[in-house]
Formats: C-alpha cells, sequence, structure tokens
C-alpha cells in the first residue's frame, strides 16, 4: 500500500508518501494548483505509484485541496499539521506554521487538536511578508536570513504588509545596511508570529514547521520573543504532507 | 435536457403563489425562487418547475386564469460552495 | 417585475445602481438557499418575501402611506416597536447586510467603521434599498460611537429621532430608558398626529409579543436533537422578522413549526445524527447577510442558534402584559429591553451567562464568535467570551469577518478545520 499526502500550499506543493515506498517532494504551485497537482500525479507515476489504484490513499491538504481530485479525503491543513507535527514532537505539542499565505497557531493536546489560530486576512507575520521583503532587497529568502543573522535590527513597526514596505524602501533611500533592514525584516516577522502564537495555551514542547522551518536563526529570535523554546524541525515544510499521508493510512479508502 | 432548469415567470407574485398553491394540491413539484436575471432584467417571485409538468402547469394556469408571463429555460447553474454572496 | 420598477422609481431610487443588486440575488439565493435538501414545506412562504423582497413588502409600506399612515426605520433589537405600532405606523428594520451598500457609505464614513453602519448609511445616501427610501422617519440609538455619529450624518437627508441609551444597567439606566421611550411615545405622537394609549398600547405590546412567541417556538424546535430546520433557512427567518408585518410574521411562523414539530415527532432531520451543532455568537447578520451560516452547513456542521440581534436577543423574554396605564406600560416596555445583553453595557456578565445557558439549552458541540470587522465593542468582548467557553470546557473559534466574498476560502479552512476538531 501506499499513503499519499498531497499539500497544495499557496507557495509551494508537497507530496509525502508512506508505506511501501517513502518519499518526499516539493514543487512550486505556480499559477495553477490543477496543473500542479496533474505534475504531481505524473511524478508520483514515475515512480511506480498510480494514485487511481485501490493500493493507494490520498488525502489532500492545504489553500488548493480542492483542486485535487483523485483525493481519497479532503482535510484541512491544521488537522494535517497536526498530524505530522505529533509525528515530530509528540502527543502534546504546539506547531507554529509559517506558511506562505497564513500562519498558523495549532495547540495538539493528547494527540487530539485542542486548539488553534490563523492569521487574518492580513499578511504580516507570513511567508509573504518575507517574500515581499526579499524581493525588494533584491535577495532569496535564504539569503535574507544569512544577511539578516549579520546585521542588527532595525525597526519596522508597521503592522501591514503595505506600508512596512514603504518603511524598508525608506531605509534603503537612507543607505541603511542590507544586512540591518534583512535583520529588522525578520525581527519584525518573529514579533507577529509571537504575537499570534501568545494569545494560546502554549504546550511544554512548540515546533516550528513552514516553509522557514529548518532556520535554527528563526527559531532563536522566535523563542525570545515569546519567552519559550521554540525547535526547528528539518522536515517542517512537509509537516502537513506527512500528516496527510499517515491520515490517509489511518482513514479508510473512500 | 438533463442540465436545464424551467423557470415560470409571472406578472407578480399573487399570481405565482395562486398558481404554487395549485400545483401543490395537484402534487406538482414547484419551488419558489428568485426570478432568474437571465430570464428577466425584472426581479421577482418565479416557480422552478420539471419540464415533463410544463402541460400540466399550463393548463391549470388556463383553468384557474392564472396570468403567466413566459416560461424560461435557464441553465441548472447552483452550487452552494460558491461563495459569491450578494 | 414591470410594477417594481414603477414604484422605485417614484421611490426616488438610482434604478442604474439598484439593479446590479438585483443581479446577484437570484444567484446568491440559488445557492445559499436552494440547494439545500429536505427543506420544510413551510420555508415557501420566506422564499417568496426573499425572492421578492424589495417589491412585495415595500408595496404594501407604500399602500399605508397612501391611507396616511406612517413607517418608522428602526436599526436595533432595543428600540421597542410597541410604541410605533400603538400610535397606527409601522416600524421596519433597516440593517444594511450587503457589501453592495458598503462602497456608498464609505464615501462620507472612515473605512475602519463597521459594515453595518458603512452599508446602512450607503443604503439611504447612494438610494439602492425601496426601505431606506419609504421610511418617514428614522429612530437611531447611542449603542456605539459609529451609529451615534452615523445618525447626525442621515439627519441631513431624513429626519431621525435619536434614542439615548443607557451604557449601565443600574435602577436609573432602566428607569432613564423607560424616560427615552417616553420621549419616543412623544416623538411619535407628534409625528403621526395620533396618541399612544393604554387600550392601543396594550394591544400592540401583545402583538409584538405574539411575534416574539413564534420566533422562540421556531428555536425551540432547533434545541431538538432531530434538526428539523437548517441554521441557513432559520437565518433568514429571523432576518425577515425585522420587516415583515407582526401579525403575518407570527402567522406563517407558527405554521412552519407546526410541520417542525411534526417532523421532530418523526424523526425527519436536515442533518445527518451526530453532525456537529454549532452556535454563534456575536455582531448581527443583517440581511442578506448569509455567509457564514453557508459555510458552516456546507463544511458538515450545522447552526442551531444564533446569540445574536439577529437570534435570541431579537424574541427572548417578553413585556408584562398586565399593566394598565402607559406609564406603566412603558416601565414594563424599558424593563424588557433593558434584559437584552449587548456588549455596548459595561459590565455585561449577564451575556456570558446567556451564552453558557444557550449552549447547555441547544446542545451546542462548538460555538462560533464572530465579530464583524471594525466592532471594537464585541471584538473586546471576545475575550471574555473564549475565556469563559474555555472554562466551560465549550470548544469556541474566533472569527472576524466583513461582507466581502473575499476571505470565504479562509473561512472555510478555519471553519472546517474546527469541525474536524469536533469530530475527533
Amino acid at each position: 500500500m501506499y499513503y499519499v499526502g498531497i499539500d497544495i500550499g499557496s507557495t509551494a506543493s508537497k507530496t509525502a508518501v508512506r508505506g511501501d515506498k517513502e518519499l518526499m517532494f516539493v514543487l512550486p504551485t505556480g499559477w495553477s494548483s490543477k496543473e500542479t497537482t496533474m505534475t504531481i500525479r505524473e511524478k508520483l507515476l514515475a515512480e511506480g505509484i498510480d494514485v487511481a489504484s485501490d493500493e493507494t490513499r490520498v488525502v489532500a491538504t492545504g489553500y488548493g485541496r480542492i483542486a485535487v481530485d483523485f483525493a481519497d479525503h479532503v482535510i484541512t491543513e491544521i488537522t494535517c499539521h497536526a498530524r505530522g507535527g505529533r509525528e515530530m514532537a509528540g502527543d502534546d505539542c504546539t506547531i507554529i506554521d509559517v506558511g506562505g499565505q497564513d500562519t498558523k497557531v495549532i495547540v495538539v493536546f493528547g494527540g487530539m487538536v485542542q486548539d488553534f489560530l490563523m492569521n487574518d486576512k492580513c499578511s504580516a507575520g507570513t511567508g509573504k511578508f518575507l517574500e515581499i521583503m526579499a524581493n525588494r532587497l533584491g535577495v532569496t529568502i535564504q539569503e535574507l536570513f544569512d544577511m539578516a543573522g549579520t546585521g542588527e535590527v532595525l525597526p519596522i513597526s508597521s503592522l501591514c504588509t503595505v506600508f512596512a514596505e514603504s518603511e524598508v524602501i525608506n531605509y534603503i533611500g537612507e543607505g541603511k545596511k542590507r544586512e540591518d533592514i534583512a535583520a529588522g525584516v525578520v525581527d519584525s516577522v518573529a514579533a507577529k508570529v509571537a504575537q499570534l502564537a501568545g494569545r494560546k495555551n502554549l504546550s511544554e514542547r512548540i515546533i516550528l514547521t513552514g516553509g522557514i522551518s529548518s532556520s535554527a536563526y528563526f527559531t532563536e529570535i522566535l523563542s525570545r520573543k515569546l519567552g519559550r523554546k521554540v525547535e526547528p524541525t528539518a522536515d517542517g515544510r512537509f509537516a502537513g504532507a506527512i500528516g496527510a499521508a499517515l491520515l490517509a493510512e489511518e482513514k479508510k479508502k473512500r | 435536457m438533463q442540465d436545464i432548469q424551467h423557470y415560470v415567470l409571472f406578472p407578480n407574485h399573487d399570481n405565482a403563489m395562486r398558481l404554487y398553491r395549485e400545483l401543490k394540491k395537484l402534487g406538482v413539484r414547484a419551488v419558489i425562487a428568485p426570478t432568474p436575471r437571465s430570464a428577466s432584467k425584472c426581479c421577482g417571485v418565479s416557480l422552478m418547475v420539471e419540464e415533463n409538468d410544463l402541460g400540466q402547469i399550463k393548463e391549470t394556469a388556463e383553468e384557474k386564469e392564472i396570468e403567466i408571463l413566459k416560461i424560461a429555460e435557464v441553465e441548472k447553474d447552483f452550487n452552494p460552495r460558491r461563495d459569491r454572496y450578494c | 417585475m414591470a410594477d417594481n420598477h414603477k414604484m422605485w422609481e417614484e421611490l426616488g431610487m438610482n434604478l442604474e445602481l439598484h439593479d446590479q443588486l438585483c443581479a446577484v440575488l437570484p444567484q446568491a439565493v440559488g445557492d445559499v438557499f436552494l440547494t439545500q435538501e429536505n427543506r420544510p414545506e413551510g420555508m415557501d412562504y420566506y422564499d417568496m418575501v426573499v425572492a421578492d423582497i424589495h417589491g412585495i413588502r415595500p408595496s404594501e409600506l407604500i399602500a399605508h402611506q397612501e391611507k396616511g399612515g406612517k413607517v418608522f426605520g428602526t436599526f436595533c433589537v432595543y428600540v421597542p416597536d410597541e410604541v410605533i405600532f400603538a400610535a397606527g405606523a409601522i416600524a421596519t428594520g433597516l440593517c444594511g447586510g450587503s457589501q453592495f451598500w458598503v462602497p456608498g457609505g464609505e464615501k462620507v464614513l472612515p473605512t475602519n467603521t463597521c459594515p453595518l453602519i458603512k452599508a446602512s448609511v450607503g443604503a439611504r445616501l447612494d438610494r439602492t434599498c425601496p426601505f431606506f427610501r419609504i421610511a418617514d422617519m428614522y429612530i437611531g440609538e447611542t449603542t456605539c460611537d459609529g451609529k451615534k455619529k452615523a445618525w447626525e450624518i442621515l439627519a441631513e437627508d431624513v429626519p431621525v429621532h435619536v434614542m439615548d441609551l443607557p451604557q449601565m444597567k443600574r435602577a436609573k439606566d432602566v428607569k432613564a430608558w423607560a424616560e427615552e421611550i417616553a420621549a419616543l411615545k412623544n416623538a411619535v405622537e407628534e409625528f403621526t398626529g395620533n396618541k399612544v394609549t393604554a387600550e392601543n398600547l396594550a394591544e400592540s405590546i401583545k402583538l409584538i409579543n405574539h411575534k416574539r412567541k413564534a420566533l422562540a417556538r421556531l428555536y425551540e424546535c432547533r434545541k431538538s436533537e432531530t434538526v428539523p430546520i437548517s441554521g441557513t433557512d432559520a437565518l433568514v427567518i429571523s432576518q425577515i422578522a425585522f420587516y415583515d408585518d407582526p401579525a403575518r410574521f407570527a402567522q406563517m411562523t407558527n405554521k412552519l413549526c407546526d410541520e417542525l414539530e411534526k417532523r421532530i415527532a418523526d424523526g425527519v432531520s436536515v442533518a445527518p445524527a451526530g453532525t456537529k451543532r454549532i452556535m454563534l455568537t456575536g455582531t448581527p447578520l443583517a440581511i442578506p447577510n448569509w455567509k457564514l451560516h453557508n459555510i458552516v452547513e456546507t463544511s458538515g456542521a450545522v447552526v442551531v442558534c444564533e446569540e445574536m440581534c439577529t437570534g435570541t436577543r431579537y424574541f427572548e423574554r417578553y413585556v408584562d402584559e398586565t399593566k394598565e396605564t402607559v406609564e406603566d406600560q412603558i416601565d414594563a416596555i424599558a424593563e424588557r429591553y433593558m434584559g437584552i445583553n449587548c456588549a455596548c453595557f459595561t459590565p455585561n456578565h449577564a451575556r456570558i451567562d446567556d451564552i453558557i445557558r444557550l449552549a447547555k439549552e441547544y446542545k451546542v458541540d462548538g460555538i462560533i464568535d464572530v465579530n464583524l470587522k471594525f466592532c471594537s465593542l464585541y471584538d473586546t468582548e471576545g475575550y471574555f467570551v473564549e475565556r469563559a467557553l474555555k472554562e466551560e470546557g465549550i470548544p469556541v473559534l474566533g472569527i472576524e469577518t466583513d461582507y466581502t466574498d473575499s476571505d470565504a476560502q479562509q473561512l472555510r479552512t478555519r471553519v472546517s478545520a474546527f469541525v474536524e476538531m469536533l469530530n475527533n
């Protein structure tokens, strides 16, 4: 049997396979989650995994989950992240997921989702914010983090991404060091994520998932802001997909 | 013709409701609905009916002197998850 | 219907703009209501009202005016309809629940005003709602800062009488509200030329209580394990209650309840056994705001109660019918209305008690606390609501939204995740 979890995020689409074969890969979502879904299907087939077969169970999650028309089950990213997070940090944990479009805080207790929170429509405190600011500074998100590590934090006080971008433009105009601006950007995201997470009763263990989950630099800043230890995770960006694959295994075939 | 919905349009809601009640007595299926945009620019009460019942509906209207404006054919296109509210 | 266009034209409406609203209504009603399965037959009346919402009732109000009667437009469940009907006038709700009216309101109001106020002002100033055109006088109240200032803007366009609602519930505040009701009586008498007497006030107290009892009966049906009616259908009934003729509304709702009670006896449910029961709490859902109910009920749950102005706050508790003088009747009215628990009061513990009581009565599995964007009162009170529910062990999801469609996908994710959480 193959158990396939597909997490169509706003920026990246993650696939995780469990069972007779273990496999993980990520693709950019691009402009059409439908097309990305087709590509995933073909990639799986090239690996000998036919999603249409009775030997395969598929759970789709993420913002584009409805586009996965061959899924046996469609489950929200909250439930899938919680399942994936449990696998990484145990039955009592809090998962902070900084995604491309939204940021989630999920409290898992006794293996069940006990509470969760997502940011509002606003993109501040999400991967989107990092992406926009990295673009503005002419670097990749990875480079932004690398630069930030050597800079001094310049304050970015705006709560709104659009206004924050103006602040960054002002700093660029004033000839401030890119490293310092980058440090300010990362600091601002961490502050907003910490503010969101601070609204919930957090568990003893807190892990970071999502595209920047492996960054020890970010978790360090986030831990400081939150006053609690937040652990980075190596496969954190696959947390949703892994959770979906696990749920595929635990649910019955449709 | 599965994807076509038939609507009976009326000059006013009185006629619509009178026919609705008559059809109900006869056990003919009719659903009260706002007149679809593609059938008429004027909003108001119309009845969604089955194609097979059209003959009986017209007869009933004539017999009971209920004024019908027209019978419109509209593509079936309701989707509870469309998320287009007004 | 050609008749409607003539009427709208005579009301001085902006037909071209209004037509944009007419254009989207049939699709939205089809998507939200007509796709539901196994609806009670008695919904046919409300389907008719909605299908011609800017035609049927407006023409009745105009007929009333042609006979010399007055129409008062109201915005809030604290405004006592009893006084208005006693003077032979008609009270009609003027709640704006559509994004369509919001840009018109934003022309004169700050963007960070709640959509309900923006839509109400926009509907009047853009001349795109017949009810807002028909009303001879608006009755405002001082429930929040946004509304207080909005009345001043509206008063430049239409006569407005503002009632000063107290913000606390001490004995002297109830007395102050009785004085405001007496002032409303005087204003209504002067405007209509009709006296409010102990006889006609007693009659209208009975009339409005009768309507409340019909709604209470509807909600009683929703407490059943068998779910005889969807939350979406129940919501539109609550919304129509604000506009419709009270006697006819009560009659039609009681008729529907006969059917619902039979459904309960026969075990006819619109939701499979075990479907999670959701209560919504918070800010009102004015017609045609159906977004949240639609999302919840197409995400595998069912809405069984609304602790909202378009819900329990509107009908719970009755005005004492035994009083014999106008003065005593007004005191009784004040007593009943001051028992409504709105976030505009401080402190407002009784609302928290209401929510916990309702959660038990309606056997809810989870609560969605809804805040209309920029309503700082309900938003702030959400802190206490969430805390109290946590203490009670009732799962709660806080949601902030407005009238736009743009957050529907995000709302679907949150609501579906909440339902998944309840199902686990």
